[in-house]
């Protein structure tokens, strides 16, 4: 038999918290790939920011060895996935790597929107499916109701699913024969020129840029000079391997295999997710299909404050986006904050990774603006412009229209809450465009909603209304006109351009009068009187006022304890560490977001 | 040169509700010989530390709870330690506890000035702060003790209680004014979590006075006091001409001071360290001939500067211009808004600045 016959390439597909990360954990102890003193929980998972938030961000590959009850060896890729709206490219990318894939399903929550999402994208790449049903071993768990779905929603066949757990261990290998036994073997041709797609990308110090890949023909060994199909820039290699899970360096990667390949790459945007590497002495006349470079959804501007200054934010920024391709970056200025950097992000759960990761690693304070979504103007010249930032919408007169960015969005909710969700995604401008049961008792509804609706809260108002059982996946659709205003927030009178956003005429009262009310609650007293306005052009819409501090408290110093008091007044200090100085007011960062919470 | 020494009393015969330093309520003469003897003995361990000491003060808890004499065996003991005479010896006092006769002995002894709890001149504002004495208990130790020889007297007053009117806070200051005094602390009511008082604001079972209300009696115990020629030489404190309170200066302008005693804290090479709160550790440490501090803080140049900015603002005389460096335009704006007063490269707060005095602190350091 050949040697790709032993080779099994897949993916684990499953809604956030249906236990992905677990059973990977499990797979990898099963095989031998984990020492126990070495198991921490969730292996795959490699950031503690991803293991605060339970969820995987970076996907990377393992490779297993398992013995099959048949008696042979073989080696199993398994290629994890991020399990998130945000990285629905990189999840295509890996399943492009696949030839099969384990299709999770919480035996407590059903299926959700997300897991059907990537299943469809599973079947178009011609994946074989292995459904298992997890978590079994709960008292909730509901497995016939499951396997209804199984066979109702994705027309599978319900008798071959496998019930396991993968924090009880059950059913693990009947997981691993299932993938010996149903998934094909890898196809290729080893003797072909070098074809790898790269599903995901790295920056490790020592390294350099690390590509991971599938190799789907060819063959690549340290020294093999290296071509990227979509820039035409090459490299050459110094070394491959696989994570087996540590990095294991190895002689060769051949058609079949999946595994890293370093190549002293300096800049970890030379390796786009997607992109082919093949053998610049002997190259592939296609690269494989699908390619598209990561298009950032959501723009907000982050801005020094505190202690920190523009240069720290840079450095801070360039040494981040090092791992992180999908981060785009511009540097901009705001009369009201500062030299900044206007930020691309593939979604709000990215935008919310970046923020975090960069005060936490590199020690930097932040102030983010709103998030946005790109507008497209046209002027009545007919020129068409890309409005990535509110404050710099064109003025109205010269605006012939405005287009703004549609989702089509799937929501999967049980039949109870549909009222409820209608009347949420009527409220968020949502037009129906399907509304299908999809067992007795769960509806999947589809709708196309402006994108910017979906950004302002949309994920927890669903949860509330749906007391949590909604689901919800979306994907980019169209631009569409509409009728959109800018408003602007003047605080003491003065335009802050960091607080101005786009909002549809209709709902331009109540969103200004939310806002400037959540801007009162949330910016503190302050030795000066705050007034706060919403206007649309001249006009104002809303308007409160922050009356100012006039006490703070007197108290005895008792016995000489200047320790106390100076941690009291550093603990003050500290408060205002994410404070803006706006003039004389100072802004706290909620005060940026309040758009956010403003409907 | 330590030039201070502060000997916390910890016993009180009841404890105020609002209250959140360390004191017991005990009435146990045991225990107090005890702790005297504990408290001299902690004093020794320091005995070869550099002394210029100058001034003496007693406080608590309640420290008239200890008859004088045992007040006199402490100071005594600390001379005969120390080997130096102190200038100014302070001992609080609460109003309901000695008399003529005390006084007297006290005087004795070699205290020189006492700081009388006397808190508010209405005994209706004093059962609202839960006090033991009234009014009439206050103005008879006020007068027994300038009759029995203390010429140095201070008194505490407390403002913003509950029902408190700014015409109540004139009415006291017309009583105080036709007494003997020297030197007037005045403090805000803070209800501190943890504290009976601040449970019960929380509960709002208990109403501090609105903000408006509560700075309009400071500014006016500001004015009132300022124009008999009682000045504010620091945030809370206002005395005649030369009988302003050098211990609690020596705080304010970082001199070296020893605490001893329970719970007690102490400034001396560049160290503040604070002694063990618990009574029943401190006595047994002491016996185990060990210092009894249990918080050690290291004041390094950063730190230095923190607090001579934070302490100083705390002075009529505020700092000097150049601490505050890269802070001109935050000034600039305080003064326009009468927060502060800049003259002769110094700032220094307003009385209006006092009541924000956190605030800007926290915005200097």
């Amino acid at each position: 038999m050949d040697r790709m016959d032993y080779i099994r390439n897949f993916s684990i597909i499953a809604h956030v918290d249906h236990g992905k990360s677990t059973l990977a954990d499990r797979l990898m102890e099963f095989t031998g790939a984990v020492e126990e003193r070495e198991k921490k929980d969730q292996l795959l998972d490699t950031l503690d920011i991803e293991r605060e938030r339970g969820i995987t961000i970076k996907l990377q590959a393992v490779r297993l060895k398992y013995r099959a009850d048949d008696g042979n060896d073989y080696t199993l890729h398994l290629i994890d996935t991020p399990g998130h709206v945000d990285f629905g490219y990189e999840v295509s990318r890996s399943l492009a790597a696949c030839e099969g894939a384990l299709l999770l399903i919480d035996a407590t929550q059903g299926i959700e929107a997300q897991t059907i999402a990537t299943f469809w994208q599973a079947l178009e790449q011609d994946l074989e499916i292995i459904p298992v049903i997890n978590k079994i071993d709960l008292p909730s768990a509901d497995v016939e109701r499951i396997k209804e779905q199984i066979s109702d929603v994705l027309g599978l066949d319900p008798d071959e699913a496998i019930l396991a757990s993968g924090k009880a261990g059950i059913g693990i290998k009947d997981i691993l024969e299932a993938i010996v036994n149903k998934i094909p073997p890898p196809k290729g041709d080893e003797n072909k020129p070098l074809k790898a797609l790269i599903f995901d990308s790295y920056y490790d110090p020592y390294r350099g840029a690390v590509a991971f890949v599938r190799i789907f023909d060819g063959e690549v060994k340290k020294g093999t000079r290296i071509r990227l199909m979509s820039t035409g820039k090459e490299f050459e290699v110094t070394e491959v391997g696989a994570q087996t899970p540590q990095m294991t360096q190895f002689e060769t990667l051949k058609a079949g295999d999946v595994g890293y390949i370093a190549a002293a790459i300096k800049d970890v945007r030379d390796i786009r997710i997607g992109d082919t590497i093949t053998d610049a002495k002997n190259p592939a006349k296609e690269p494989v299909p699908g390619f598209r470079p990561a298009k950032p959804m959501v723009y907000a501007g982050l801005y020094p404050t505190g202690s920190t200054l523009f240069e720290d934010l840079r450095d801070a920024l360039e040494k981040y986006s090092i791992n992180d391709a999908a981060l785009t970056y511009e540097m901009e200025s705001s009369p009201a904050l500062g030299l900044g950097f206007r930020c691309g992000f593939l979604g709000l759960l990215h935008m919310e990774i970046v923020q975090e990761r960069l005060e936490r690693e590199y020690d930097i304070e932040l102030i983010t603006t709103a998030p946005n979504v790109i507008y497209k103007v046209v002027t009545k010249k007919g020129e068409e412009l890309e409005v990535r930032n509110p404050a710099q919408m064109p003025d109205p007169s010269v605006i012939d229209k405005i287009l703004e960015p549609y989702i089509e969005a799937s929501i999967i909710t049980p039949n109870d809450f549909v009222g409820a969700v209608i009347q949420l995604v009527q409220e968020k401008r949502g037009i129906q465009k399907a509304f299908e049961y999809i067992d007795k008792k769960t509806v999947l509804l589809r709708y196309d909603i402006p994108m910017a609706e979906v950004l302002f809260d949309f994920h927890d108002k669903l949860k509330t209304a749906t007391r949590g059982y909604a689901s919800f996946d979306y994907e980019f659709k169209d631009y569409r006109p509409g009728e959109l205003v800018k408003m602007d927030i003047k605080i003491n009178g003065e335009i802050v351009d960091a607080l101005s956003f786009i909002v549809h005429k209709d709902k331009a009262y109540r969103v200004g009068r939310n806002i400037v009310d959540k801007m009162r609650e949330v910016i503190p007293r302050q030795l000066f009187e705050v007034r706060i306005q919403a206007v649309i052009g001249s006009k104002v819409v809303a308007s409160a006022r922050v009356a100012p501090l006039r006490k703070d408290v007197l108290a005895k110093c008792y016995g000489g304890d200047i320790t106390r008091k100076k941690k009291l007044l550093e603990k003050q200090k500290k408060g205002k560490k994410r404070m803006k100085q706006l003039g004389k007011v100072e802004l706290p960062q909620e005060a940026f977001l309040s758009i956010l919470k403003a409907e | 040169m330590i030039k201070g020494i502060y000997v916390h009393i910890p016993f009180c015969s009841l404890k105020c509700p609002y209250c959140d330093f360390t004191s017991i309520t005990v009435d146990n003469q045991n225990l107090f010989k005890e702790y005297i003897k504990a408290v001299l003995k902690e004093l020794r361990m320091y005995r070869n530390w550099g002394f210029n000491l100058q001034t003496v003060y007693f406080g608590g808890g309640t420290p008239s709870l200890l008859p004088p004499e045992m007040i006199g065996e402490i100071l005594e003991g600390i001379r005969n330690t120390v080997k130096s005479m102190p200038v100014e010896v302070t001992v609080e006092v609460n109003p309901e506890t000695y008399r003529y006769q005390q006084f007297k002995r006290l005087r004795e002894s070699g205290i020189n000035r006492i700081s009388i709890g006397v808190q508010t001149f209405q005994d209706r504002m004093l059962k609202m702060l839960g006090r033991e004495h009234s009014v009439k208990d206050s103005l008879q130790a006020i007068e027994e003790a300038f009759d029995a020889g203390i010429g140095n007297i201070s008194v505490d007053l407390i403002y913003g209680i509950q029902g408190q009117t700014v015409r109540e806070i004139e009415r006291d200051l017309k009583i105080l004014e036709k007494l003997p005094v020297k030197h007037v602390s005045a403090y805000m009511l803070t209800a501190y979590e943890g504290t009976p008082l601040g449970q019960l604001v929380k509960e709002k079972r208990y109403f501090l006075p609105d903000e408006e209300t509560v700075n309009e009696m400071f500014l006016i115990i500001d004015s009132f006091l300022e124009e008999r020629g009682f000045l504010r030489y620091e945030i809370s404190n206002w005395a005649k001409t030369n009988y302003q309170c050098k211990h609690n200066l020596f705080y304010w302008e970082r001199e070296e001071f020893l605490g001893i005693g329970v719970s007690a804290w102490s400034f001396v090479k560049s160290k503040r360290f604070g002694n063990i709160k618990n009574l029943s550790i401190y006595l047994k440490r002491i016996k185990e001939n060990k210092k009894p501090v249990e918080f050690v803080e290291f004041i390094d140049a950063d730190e230095e500067k923190k607090e001579k900015i934070f302490l100083g603002l705390r002075l009529r005389k505020g700092i000097e211009l150049n601490l505050v460096k890269g802070k001109e335009e935050f000034l600039k704006r305080l003064e326009n808004e009468g927060l502060v007063e800049i003259r002769n490269g110094r700032v220094c707060l307003t009385p209006k600045g006092v009541l924000v005095s956190n605030y800007i602190s926290a915005e200097l350091i």
